[in-house]
């Protein structure tokens, strides 16, 4: 009886401890699940653009190791990874569509317009997901 | 082959562009994995006598403030001395602290006419070195306001004998008051709540930041002072300390607030100015700091990386127009890849001396919820800090051809706004 409550007494101490400590377990569960997606995107490489690839490895990278660590539930920090991967392949789908028919209308302007903004534009995303995910896991915290 | 050779150099500035996003990953990771921050200890009873140098210009709107903040700080009077450096000033400066010296006894004026001063801030802290006889040697800008325990915090580190100077952090006093000031305040946090205190966690190479920081007498005698003809004479004391042997510690818990610039026209002389010292100490360190065998190979890599970070900005722009021209030229292969890691890596730098999820964790950290807001708002400087770094670079290369005297000090006019958000 001791022995157990001992235990349990360990156990809410380190609970209590994780809110100021980086969340080792989850981070872990964030590169396993972040692994897995990358996965099944390379694997399906001939439907998915490398730029794009490139842009889901960078971010499901920067969302898994350093917002995975922080303090909030688990579920909804996988919940934020998937709606960030979800709008990173729209966002590049309609980016991808969008060019294709202004190319179609205005051939030379538009390639020079898409050549200087791509960087930016194309990657636009990244940031808002990432601001947006922080902002909900931190008003967690505040609640 | 003129393509093939372009190729090449669009793939090593992604790799270079690629090192840098590294570098802000490793930061960011360093800073968030190691919440529990280094408190300073508040029995430690080091009290050495203690300079502290004010160089001021034209600074009565915000002089009185920091002399207020100074006389009320809690290190014994004894061995607390503050020296003002009226550099030639045209208004009241010197009246104010002439009032000041005549009130305290520790306070001292050193009155330059504007033609002995003037000449830069190097050049009145050299004047003030002179003046003060402290062991430690301490500079806070006029426009600061430090809190009353700061010099505890500060000299706390000087019990080691390897440590030459420590550095406080910057926190910005007018945050609310626009857009500007918002946006340094975000700043800031990524590069002293992530940036310096990740270097100081790794064993890097922390930054003397030219104010909140200080120096042990003896090694900033024997180095032979501030360096007057460098735009960022703190850099340069940096790297000379460090090869030397010396190591700078940065406090993180030593917090000074900072008026910060309220324009943009402001903003983009404070930034010119950084930029265009910070490359002169690039050129003249950069094969020292290799060469060197007092310092640590991760010393080197992140020395290499802190000399170079205001050539970031030139070189996305350059891989821009190249990728650009090698797009119109219709060659595909290479192009396409490093395209896309010149696109990862240029957001990945917004913000460019610190990105996105490095300001954002910072804010984090520091509590700072709804300033994450503001994060994409980077962009914006980003694409100003380009122009400011090009401009800075191609002046600084025409007056190394041309053999022309240095760009004059631009010195930043501080309002005194922040009093407002100061309580008494």
């Amino acid at each position: 009886m001791l022995c157990y409550r001992t235990v349990g007494e360990e156990f809410m101490k380190r609970f209590a401890e994780r809110g100021r400590t980086p969340n080792y377990p989850h981070m872990f569960f964030g590169v396993f699940t972040a692994s897995f997606l990358l996965y099944v995107y390379f694997t399906s490489f001939r439907f998915v653009e490398l730029s794009v690839l490139a842009q889901m490895v960078v971010f499901n990278f920067i969302f898994v190791f350093t917002l995975f660590p922080i303090q909030g539930r688990l579920t909804r920090k996988l919940c934020l990874l998937l709606l960030g991967n979800f709008v990173g392949f729209g966002w590049n789908f309609v980016f991808s569509v969008f060019c294709q028919n202004f190319a179609l209308c205005s051939d030379m302007w538009f390639k020079a317009f898409y050549v200087i903004a791509y960087p930016l534009l194309n990657s636009l995303w990244i940031v808002s997901v990432w601001c947006v995910s922080l902002s909900a896991l931190a008003g967690w915290r505040k609640a | 082959m003129v393509f093939l050779a372009l190729q090449i150099i669009l793939v090593l500035t992604a790799c270079f562009l690629l090192a840098y996003t590294a570098r802000h990953c490793v930061f960011t990771v360093a800073a968030l994995y190691s919440l529990k921050k280094r408190k300073s200890n508040p029995t430690f009873s080091y009290q050495p006598t203690v300079s502290i140098l004010i160089p001021a210009l034209n600074e009565e709107n915000v002089l009185p403030r920091l002399l207020h903040a100074v006389t009320r700080l809690d290190y014994p009077k004894d061995k607390l001395e503050v020296v003002v450096i009226d550099d030639g000033s045209t208004d009241g400066t010197g009246t104010i602290a002439d009032e000041f010296a005549a009130e305290y006894g520790y306070v001292k004026v050193v009155h330059r006419s504007p033609r002995e001063g003037r000449k830069g801030k190097a050049s009145a802290l050299n004047a003030g070195l002179k003046a003060s006889s402290g062991e430690f040697v301490f500079c806070f800008d006029a426009d600061y306001y430090p809190p009353k325990d700061i010099l505890h915090k500060l000299v706390e580190p000087f019990s080691n004998p390897r440590i030459g100077a420590v550095q406080g952090r910057v926190t910005v006093l007018n945050e609310p008051k626009n857009l500007v000031t918002r946006i340094v305040a975000l700043e800031r946090i990524g590069g002293y709540r992530v940036d310096q205190y990740a270097r100081e966690k790794l064993g890097l190479i922390p930054q003397f930041g030219g104010t909140v920081g200080g120096f042990r007498r003896k090694v900033l005698e024997a180095l032979g002072g501030w360096d007057e003809e460098m735009l960022a004479e703190d850099t340069e004391l940096t790297f000379r300390l460090y090869l030397e042997g010396y190591k700078i510690r940065y406090v993180d818990d030593a917090e000074c607030y900072e008026e910060a610039v309220e324009t943009w026209g402001a903003y983009w002389r404070q930034r010119y100015r950084w930029a265009y010292g910070h490359m002169q100490t690039a050129f003249r360190y950069l094969g020292k700091l290799l060469k060197s065998d007092k310092l640590a190979a991760k010393e080197k890599v992140d020395g290499f990386l802190l000399l170079c970070v205001y050539f970031v900005p030139i070189i996305v722009l350059a891989s821009w127009l190249l990728s650009g021209f090698l797009y119109f030229s219709s060659f595909e292969g290479v192009v396409g890849v490093s395209f896309a890691i010149i696109a990862i890596s240029v957001y990945s730098a917004v913000g460019n001396f610190a990105p996105f999820f490095e300001v954002g964790i910072g804010a984090y950290l520091d509590k700072r919820t709804r300033a994450y807001w503001l994060v994409p708002m980077f962009l914006f400087t980003f694409l100003y800090n380009i122009l400011i770094c090009t401009k800075a670079f191609a002046d600084l290369l025409l007056t190394k051809i041309f053999r022309k005297r240095r760009v004059n000090w631009a010195k930043t006019t501080h309002s005194g706004n922040g009093n407002s958000y100061i309580q008494n």
